[in-house]
């Protein structure tokens, strides 16, 4: 069962890299050589890894935020919102609060993590409170979020010396430091995502998402509590994806500032690592890893071969459908086989 | 063989993907002109052999001949252009047409490109009077009885003049006066040259209507004999290949006190006003008994389930030991109520998940065994829970990784009926506990509902069987219309009485 996942999923990857290089080829340009100079930017230099390590833990959060909702059944697409929101509300936290690194740093976390699941937090009441569909909501509370962020940095809370729309940076103490080129929010990443997993595959109320995403019925009939854990889902997805705009904040190799757009491919990939994982929030780690390698390879690329770095975003979506495709057919082809050795032994018996 | 052989079935192999065999070269012939019964446990093969005839379901190998020709029949419709059709046990009905409407559709006689129902009016009526139908034409699918549907069914054959019936399992939605009348109809249809293949699996009927009897088993073919002096053990025997009790051995029941009260519960129906779903329904159940609910599909038996449950609102008391419930959530039921959902694949378990994560809910938070005091789930406990279930419940698979999709129903069931029954509960409620199960899994599971009872819960026990609720209950319930219309203990009623309280012949009890 586990290996033929397993082989399912490797198989659709190389069908993915396959399809990459037949479009590279018939483009002119050399595939060999495109996907080799993605390694070479991505892994073989230490500014190459370091930046593929930064870009990954950013995935494996987005993926984690997307799947901790989608694997409790509960469509949350708004983690662009959400996002936005954290990294609105830290930052503000970060330049108005005067204190120390050790207490404003945390106080923004705080505030940013709970912005995020606030954010998350009136689509699920949407959804109680007048049976609108949350994915609806979630949507649609992206584009508030995102328009009045763009109000409030280019108007009330524009950095004067920028001459496009952006906040001001936040003050010195509002910055993690880096360890040597590997950004220190990496690790605080990485622990909520383990703890994330741990959450969902042992704890009590995992075990009930887990069984909400595959059925709902079953887990309301069972006696789970389905309504209130839509809600902590909705909201602990939210909670991920304030973090991540958080850590879009305090990290050393980030901006320090709110941008328009800031967060939102991180927030879409977040979306397509959850599917590509079958919103299994375990599985996401793997995925990520594949999609950091290849973005953060890409211009790297466009400079060696002169193929556009959007390259890889295309050959990300194909990975995608791929590996959907491939999991949702190889169950149907290995039993029709199956199905026909037996009959052949039937055959042989006659 | 004096009668001429219609059609023949000829090594018919059907594999289900990817390796269950659910037709092993089986050859079947069936003679025009008879009533010809096809019987077998559920998943003997019968329907899949039928469908195979057909059209619905496409052979792996194997040859069909009408009339020593060999034809080719892949769907539906070629099937119904060659004289076959097939009433399936889900009627395909449209509730808002009428019955004239649904009988042409497919079919529509058309006059300048609108539709002319009178032009198949005439050809209806005569098939009406010929085999002596008695349903309104022009009144909706939706305000006829289930068996009017039924024969609506028939009908629409009939007007594609078809030669042969296949009827699956037809007398499964009936009550018993209703099955009477369907076979005279059929005897009628039989008269007038038309061929009935009969599926079924209750004997009594088989053994009654049928010219011939073919018994399969396991995709197999066991025989095929003519109706005369064969004895419903005969059909069991070979049904099961082994001689069956026909009845579950139980002691006599030793009620204690009352567990569940259900004292005056109303419900009212979701989308029409005046109707209601339950109307004052009150009963007791004491520790130690099983009170069998019968009712004809659509009459109450399952809303009153769900509102014991708390899964659907109801107005009026539940008490459980003398506790009003009734405001209580799913969860604090469950607490106290083991339950056996009649929707196995939707309310009894998550098909695409594990034997594992299927067996430990609702035990995830009653039993601290498998769950410690942080919320956080012991792994080794549980699986020790799982392969327990799978271990006393007789649950043939591969291990509790395996998805209880890929099990069969009987082995599905007997993960649900091990996991409730787990719990340590006061009382279970069972519905439909054997719907769709072979006759093994059956008597198993009855088994262990009559040992629940003589371990003191108090058992609450919906099916529309009404071989299963007499052999189970101590007393029964027989819902009509939403009201409690009879109440008796086993031994001072008969099915038949039962049968035509169903029906809402016995008069009403409790009516102002």
């Amino acid at each position: 069962m586990k290996i033929r996942k397993d082989v399912t999923v490797i198989l659709a990857i190389v069908t993915a890299i396959v399809i990459g290089m037949i479009m590279l080829f018939s483009q002119g340009y050399s595939s060999v050589e495109s996907y080799a100079s993605i390694l070479k930017y991505s892994l073989s230099t230490a500014i190459g890894r370091a930046n593929t390590i930064n870009r990954f833990v950013f995935l494996l959060i987005a993926g984690a935020s997307a799947a901790m909702a989608l694997g409790a059944g509960a469509s949350n697409l708004g983690q662009f919102g959400q996002l936005l929101m954290g990294a609105m509300t830290s930052t503000l936290i970060g330049i108005y609060v005067k204190l120390p690194a050790a207490l404003l740093i945390p106080l923004m976390i705080i505030g940013g993590v709970a912005a995020g699941a606030l954010w998350a937090a009136i689509a699920a009441a949407g959804k109680k409170l007048f049976g609108m569909n949350e994915f609806i909501i979630t949507l649609m509370l992206n584009f508030i979020a995102d328009y009045f962020v763009r109000y409030l940095i280019s108007t009330p809370l524009k950095d004067p010396g920028s001459q496009w729309p952006a906040s001001r940076v936040v003050s010195e103490s509002g910055i993690l430091p880096a360890v040597g080129l590997i950004d220190s929010v990496v690790f605080l990443m990485i622990a909520v995502y383990i703890a994330a997993v741990y959450f969902v595959r042992k704890s009590r109320m995992g075990y009930e998402f887990r069984v909400m995403g595959f059925n709902s019925l079953f887990a309301r009939v069972g006696g789970c509590d389905t309504d209130k854990n839509f809600f902590r889902a909705m909201l602990l997805s939210g909670a991920l994806a304030g973090l991540l705009g958080t850590m879009m904040i305090v990290g050393a190799t980030q901006q320090h500032r709110v941008i328009s757009g800031l967060g939102e491919n991180f927030a879409n990939d977040g979306l397509m690592l959850s599917i590509v994982a079958g919103n299994n929030i375990g599985s996401v780690f793997v995925y990520a890893i594949l999609f950091a390698i290849l973005q953060s390879g890409s211009t790297g690329m466009q400079l060696d071969t002169g193929v556009p770095s959007e390259f890889t975003t295309m050959l990300i979506a194909i990975t995608v459908l791929s590996v959907v495709a491939f999991r949702s057919y190889s169950g149907i082809f290995i039993d029709k086989l199956i199905a026909w050795k037996k009959t052949k032994s039937l055959e042989v018996e006659k | 063989m004096d009668k001429k052989t219609y059609i023949q079935m000829k090594d018919i192999v059907k594999v289900y993907p990817p390796d269950k065999i659910a037709l092993n070269k089986v050859s079947v012939e069936i003679d025009a002109g008879e009533i010809h019964s096809i019987i077998g446990e559920n998943g003997a093969g019968k329907s899949t052999l039928m469908k195979v005839l057909f059209g619905l379901e496409k052979a792996n190998e194997g040859m069909i001949f009408m009339e020593g020709d060999k034809v080719n029949i892949s769907t539906p419709q070629e099937a119904v252009k060659m004289g076959i059709g097939m009433v399936h046990q889900e009627f395909m009905l449209i509730s808002d047409y009428t019955v004239i409407e649904n009988i042409v559709l497919g079919d529509e006689p058309v006059k300048k490109g609108l539709l002319n129902l009178n032009a198949s009016r005439v050809k209806l009526e005569q098939i009406m009077q010929d085999f002596k139908f008695d349903i309104p034409l022009d009144a909706k699918i939706k305000d006829i009885s289930i068996a009017a549907q039924q024969k609506v069914e028939i009908v629409k054959l009939l007007f594609r003049d078809v030669n042969t019936l296949i009827l699956d399992e037809p007398t499964a939605v009936l009550a018993p006066q209703e099955t009477d009348e369907l076979f005279v109809l059929l005897r009628r249809i039989r008269s007038q040259g038309k061929t009935i293949i009969f599926i079924s699996h209750k004997l009594n009927e088989v053994l009654e209507i049928s010219d011939r009897i073919t018994v399969m088993r396991q995709g197999q073919h066991i025989w095929t004999k003519d109706n005369e002096n064969l004895s419903k053990a005969d059909l069991a025997n070979a049904m099961v290949g082994r001689s069956v009790m026909m009845t579950v051995e139980k002691k006599p029941a030793v009620p204690g006190d009352v567990i569940l009260k259900v004292d005056n519960l109303n419900m009212q129906n979701a989308s029409v006003s005046h109707k209601k779903d339950l109307d004052r329904v009150s009963f007791e159940i004491r520790s130690g008994e099983i009170l069998g609910v019968a009712g004809v599909e659509g009459n109450g038996q399952y809303e009153l389930v769900q509102a014991v449950m708390g899964l659907a609102r109801a107005e009026g008391g539940i008490f459980i030991d003398g506790q009003d419930i009734s405001g209580l959530s799913v969860k604090e039921r469950r607490k106290l109520i083991a339950y056996v959902p009649q929707d196995r694949k939707r309310s009894g378990s998550s098909q695409e998940e594990s034997i594992l994560m299927n067996v430990i809910m609702t035990h995830h938070y009653v039993n601290d065994e498998i769950c410690n005091k942080w919320g956080f789930l012991k792994g080794k406990k549980c699986r020790e829970m799982a392969d327990r279930v799978i271990e006393g419940y007789q649950v043939s698979c591969q291990g509790a990784d395996m998805n209880i999709g890929s099990l069969s129903g009987g082995n599905q069931q007997k993960v649900i009926v091990g996991r409730e029954f787990e719990l340590d509960s006061r009382i279970l409620v069972v519905d439909q506990p054997v719907r769709g199960l072979d006759v093994g899994s059956i008597e198993y599971i009855h088994k262990r509902i009559v040992e629940k009872r003589d371990n003191g819960e108090a058992v609450l026990l919906a099916s529309a069987d009404l071989d299963e609720l007499f052999n189970l209950s101590d007393r029964i319930i027989v819902m009509y219309n939403g009201k409690i219309v009879m109440e008796k203990s086993i031994e001072t009623t008969t099915k038949e009485e039962v049968g035509a309280y169903m029906l809402g012949a016995g008069g009403e009890k409790g009516e102002n």
